[in-house]
């Protein structure tokens, strides 16, 4: 993944990771319920991520797939945040985390995992 | 009114705007302002008229008589403004063939790209921010919203890629927050979502659009760019004090430091709307520390600021100064026959219409021969018709001799000119419709005050400057001269025969190019 992806795609890819594939029609819909867009600024939307990667077109019916999956733009999103507010000190932001935390000790195991992962 | 003169008027008003904004920005209610500029851009915009005495026109006036000892000669400088040019075609049918000026080709285009630049931000700005997401059931917002009681439903979202907040739309108008602000900092929450239902309540969104297309129309006056500007700071200022009113004065200081928090992360994707914190902050800072209740003193400032200068710079001077040259009334409006009329009835009978305008054709065209000019010119200058001009101008204006006897000779002098240009065949002079101005036997009417009455349309018409081409298929003639004009017509001719003697084409073909030649005439 290389741009960052907006709120506004986030919303659109939210859409896909929880109901699974949708034609763009219907996603149009769904968001027109959920936070009123209309449905141009819904296929403006899809559009760009397309653009981006992040989402396929398959035929028939334009159907629209994820390609990427929630934990992969997570992991990003962190990245990010690492890189911005701790230096790209991963050690850091787990100190910072646990300095001004209450988090369980499972929660802990959990972060801790995930800063394997992302060294 | 032409969009030149609607300039220069309210270049005239937006100059004491600055002075008095320069004066009193921290004295009276800044709301002042807003309306000020509000009533020069309508000005600048509608050709409403409103007549006052004591307008800027007849200060104007009286300061030029005093300084020149006469009255000032309205100005026949226009853009738009068109020529008028008589062409004789073979039918012997009369073709009237307009050319707009080159100035006015530069005005409109500019004026356009103006305004779709405007355009283009505007849509693209707009495409940007709907794709924010809303922010429901926040109860606080929700509540602060409802204060203020509109019928249009407001409705706020948060968006990631801006950093202080934004108004936009006029129907449905949304608050758009940053991403990054934190909604459980009440205190600021109030500050910016009351700011932005300031702005809401006031349509200001509307006087944005508003100020873009003063911009549009009169992008050639920097003073209008001024004022551009400070319109758009004006309002912030004065939401500024509303909200300060709103929320009482003791929160000046912190409403300052919650200003001063957004400004350091101003950007510039705001264009078509009101954005929380802008470049102006200082001004705006100064303003919210000084802010005071307003009382009686200010508001009244105020009300004698905006009628005052109102009566004074948005203004007509009465009309019957506008024909401000004895009974010459300049124009380059339409002339129909009813309107020709209509100015006789309001001026009077002795009014002589001077026009530039193409709408000769509109009203009854027959011309004046040398002779019968002459004639006119005679009677106009006989030493009883002169007596009584002066005597009736001195009546009707209010005037000295002096200045009555300058006045008659301005048109004597005009008309001479005007017969010396007919005799040369370079000025065509129609004479007035026949029902209006002629007796019975064809003679020129002399009314009680021995004025006589004539429109010289095309007064000005000088057609010794003209120059004529005809584009005759792809190949183009000229230019000639208004004197060569057989010469033209000639060489098309000879062309054409030279072309069918060759057997490029054909007799008919070389009469129909002929027929259907474009003949064009510039100055």
């Amino acid at each position: 993944m290389k741009a960052k992806i907006f709120d506004s795609e986030l919303q659109v890819m939210e859409i896909l990771w929880k109901e699974g594939d949708r034609s763009a029609g219907q996603i149009a819909k769904i968001l027109k319920e959920k936070i009123d867009w209309n449905r141009n600024t819904t296929y403006t939307v899809i559009k760009k991520c397309i653009k981006k990667g992040i989402i396929e077109r398959h035929e028939p019916n334009f159907i629209c797939k994820a390609v990427i999956k929630k934990e992969e733009v997570q992991q990003y999103e962190t990245l990010q945040l690492i890189d911005k507010m701790f230096d790209g000190s991963s050690t850091k932001f787990f100190a910072a985390f646990l300095d001004h935390s209450n988090l369980s000790n499972e929660e802990i195991a959990n972060l801790k995992k995930l800063v394997e992962k992302l060294k | 009114m032409n969009i030149l003169d609607m300039s220069i008027i309210c270049s005239i008003f937006i100059l004491f705007i600055i002075l008095i904004r320069a004066l009193f920005l921290y004295k009276i209610r800044k709301y002042t302002f807003v309306i000020l500029w509000l009533i020069v851009m309508i000005r600048l915009i509608l050709p409403i008229r409103i007549e006052s005495p004591i307008n800027v026109f007849v200060l104007l006036d009286n300061i030029v008589e005093k300084e020149q000892g006469l009255i000032e000669q309205p100005t026949s400088e226009m853009i738009p403004k068109t020529i008028l040019v008589e062409k004789i075609n073979d039918t012997g049918h009369n073709v009237l063939y307009t050319r707009r000026y080159p100035l006015q080709i530069i005005y409109y285009t500019i004026g356009i790209l103006i305004g779709l630049r405007f355009f283009v931000l505007y849509i693209k700005t707009y495409r940007k921010l709907r794709e924010a997401i809303p922010i429901k059931d926040n109860v606080f917002i929700n509540a602060l919203i409802n204060k203020f009681r509109l019928r249009r439903k407001v409705s706020v979202l948060y968006y990631d890629r801006i950093q202080s907040p934004i108004t936009y739309g006029v129907i449905r108008p949304k608050i758009l927050l940053p991403k990054s602000l934190d909604l459980s900092n009440l205190q600021q929450l109030n500050y910016i979502i009351t700011h932005e239902m300031v702005h809401i309540k006031r349509y200001d969104m509307i006087l944005n659009h508003l100020s873009h297309l003063c911009v549009c129309l009169h992008w050639f006056n920097p003073l209008v760019w001024i004022m551009y500007l400070l319109f758009d700071k004006d309002r912030e200022i004065a939401c500024d004090e509303k909200v300060l009113s709103l929320l009482g004065e003791n929160e000046k200081a912190y409403y300052a430091k919650s200003l001063i928090e957004f400004a350091s992360l101003e950007e510039r994707v705001c264009f078509m709307n009101h954005n929380y914190s802008r470049n102006n902050i200082k001004e705006r800072i100064v303003s919210v520390m000084k802010f005071k209740k307003s009382t009686l003193y200010t508001s009244i400032l105020a009300g004698v600021l905006i009628i005052g200068s109102t009566l004074v710079f948005a203004s007509e001077k009465p009309s019957s100064k506008e024909v401000a040259c004895g009974n010459f009334y300049m124009t380059n409006e339409e002339l129909t026959e009813e309107r020709v009329k209509e100015l006789r009835d309001k001026y009077g009978n002795d009014l002589i219409i001077l026009t530039e305008k193409d709408q000769v054709q509109k009203i009854d065209r027959e011309e004046y021969t040398v002779q019968e000019y002459e004639k006119e010119v005679a009677a106009f200058k006989s030493e009883e018709n002169q007596n009584r001009y002066i005597s009736w101008y001195i009546e009707k204006y209010n005037a000295t001799k002096a200045e009555a006897t300058d006045n008659f000779q301005k048109i004597a002098d005009k008309m001479t000119s005007d017969l010396e240009k007919l005799r040369r065949g370079t000025l065509l002079i129609y004479k007035p419709s026949t029902s209006l101005l002629k007796d019975k036997q064809g003679n020129p009417i002399y009314d009680e005050e021995g004025m006589h009455q004539y429109v010289s349309i095309g007064g000005s018409m000088d057609l010794e400057q003209l120059q004529f081409t005809s584009t005759v298929g792809d190949t183009v003639f000229g230019p000639y001269s208004y004197i060569e004009k057989d010469k033209m017509k000639k060489d098309i001719q000879s062309y054409l025969d030279d072309q069918v003697t060759k057997g490029i084409i054909t007799q008919e073909e070389a009469d129909e190019l002929y027929e259907n030649r474009h003949n064009e005439c510039s100055q």
